[in-house]
């Protein structure tokens, strides 16, 4: 499984970052550089989630606003900036959602589909294409966030422990357990 | 039970495309302007808990406060000081009311000696017709049944109140600055102005001057004069009192002064 080079930086990149922090905390000004390398990916993950695009964009825009507001409460401690605001990500789009101003959408591709139904030791056709698509739409919210991180975002136990605040070892487990609820809806074990 | 939509192979937007969307102009002017709604900050419930906790705590002290007033006055004996002040007070209701009507409640309050509550609703008609004035009043009375000759005693000089105060013989409405000033406040024979309150407009401002005697005091009738102009004055709060020292209250007045 690949890396997301962005989560995961070399130290001289997270002290570059802390001080583009620092800089931002004195003077709101100064948050443009941080704006610019994580607006994509925010919105990525925020329109993962959505189906409305200009909507997503308008959440990532909260996002960013709450972040500026909010930077003076932020602490280093080990966990990459990122993960903060992946985190008032996660926060602004349930507001949203309970605000009616977006349903909650999983977007997958048929690549993703695929690899599901061979996961599950079964064989890839039309029928059980629909199946799975049924399956996923009758997974619960906390267990679909953890298949979306893991198998369709493709992002590391780590990552998926620190946006979720849980150990890594955690999200592993709940990673899998996930995986295999949705296994036995696929193979209408449990409705 | 489905829970999501699904969309499969939804087309994918560039990185180029979502960069063009960034604004950060507008992030900046939104987290500047942005605030918190009062009543979404910690602080205002707190504020709010706190109160309400000092009102409640307030509350409930006044209310235990009254239990044991109550407890008080039920355990002592009623002295004929107590009854004495509770006619004064009935006095002070039934001043402005015809010997008729005076008998009337005078009779109701004495037939229900323990606790009794009286609405009235008194309508003086008494010569000067613009003094109809419709006074709702409720009276408390707690009396013991060995205490009703003490108010049968004061029965008869309650059924002899029926006077309206006057000033050179004018109760409400134009008096002349002659008359305001030269004259005195006057109830009847019995009984003897002790004090009033007077509400004019000096050139300070409005003022309300608590007087003892019967008598506009010259410090007034000077600010009256330096001023000039016709007002309206209010004479408030009047009391009297008699020969044996029982003290009543009368209803206001209210006069036009002119001066032309």
């Amino acid at each position: 499984m690949s890396v997301n080079p962005l989560y995961h930086q070399t130290n001289s990149r997270l002290m570059e970052e802390l001080d583009w922090i620092q800089r931002a905390k004195a003077d709101p000004a100064h948050f443009a550089p941080l704006y610019k390398k994580y607006h994509v990916q925010i919105f990525r993950y925020v329109y993962q989630r959505m189906d409305d695009e200009e909507m997503a964009f308008d959440v990532t825009s909260q996002v960013f606003m709450k972040a500026l507001k909010n930077l003076h409460k932020y602490e280093y401690r080990g966990v990459p900036f990122v993960s903060w605001l992946y985190r008032i990500a996660k926060s602004e789009l349930y507001q949203a959602f309970r605000d009616n101003k977006a349903d909650r959408t999983v977007n997958i591709d048929t690549v993703q589909v695929i690899g599901f139904i061979e996961e599950f030791d079964q064989d890839e056709n039309e029928e059980n294409r629909e199946r799975l698509l049924k399956s996923l739409s009758k997974l619960k919210e906390e267990d679909m966030q953890l298949l979306e991180m893991r198998f369709f975002e493709k992002r590391s136990f780590k990552e998926i422990g620190e946006i979720l605040e849980i150990t890594e070892n955690n999200a592993k487990v709940k990673s899998f357990r996930a995986l295999d609820k949705l296994k036995k809806i696929f193979l209408n074990k449990i409705e | 039970m489905k829970h999501f939509k699904v969309n499969l192979d939804r087309k994918k937007l560039t990185d180029e495309y979502i960069q063009s969307k960034q604004n950060f102009e507008t992030v900046l002017k939104g987290a500047k302007s942005s605030k918190v709604n009062i009543w979404k900050s910690g602080w205002f419930y707190g504020t709010i808990g706190l109160s309400s906790l000092a009102v409640l705590v307030g509350v409930s002290m006044s209310n235990s406060k009254n239990l044991m007033n109550d407890k008080i006055i039920t355990q002592t004996p009623i002295t004929d000081e107590v009854v004495l002040s509770q006619v004064v007070d009935n006095n002070v209701q039934l001043a402005s009311t015809t010997p008729t009507e005076t008998k009337a409640i005078e009779t109701a309050v004495l037939s229900e000696p323990v606790v009794k509550e009286i609405k009235v609703q008194q309508v003086s008609s008494s010569a000067d017709e613009n003094l109809e004035k419709v006074v709702t009043t409720s009276i408390k009375t707690v009396i013991e049944e060995e205490t009703q000759s003490v108010v049968k005693e004061a029965e008869k000089k309650v059924s002899s109140i029926s006077a309206i105060p006057s000033l050179s013989g004018v109760h409400r409405g134009d008096i002349t600055w002659e008359k305001f000033k030269e004259g005195k406040i006057f109830i009847d024979e019995t009984r003897e102005v002790k004090s009033f309150n007077v509400q004019y407009t000096s050139r300070l401002g409005d003022k309300t001057v608590s007087v003892s005697g019967d008598k506009i005091p010259d410090e007034i009738l000077q600010d009256l004069e330096k001023l000039g102009l016709n007002q309206t004055i209010f004479i408030t709060n009047l009391v009297a009192e008699d020969a044996s020292g029982l003290k009543f209250r009368f209803v206001s007045m209210d006069f036009n002064l002119k001066f032309k």
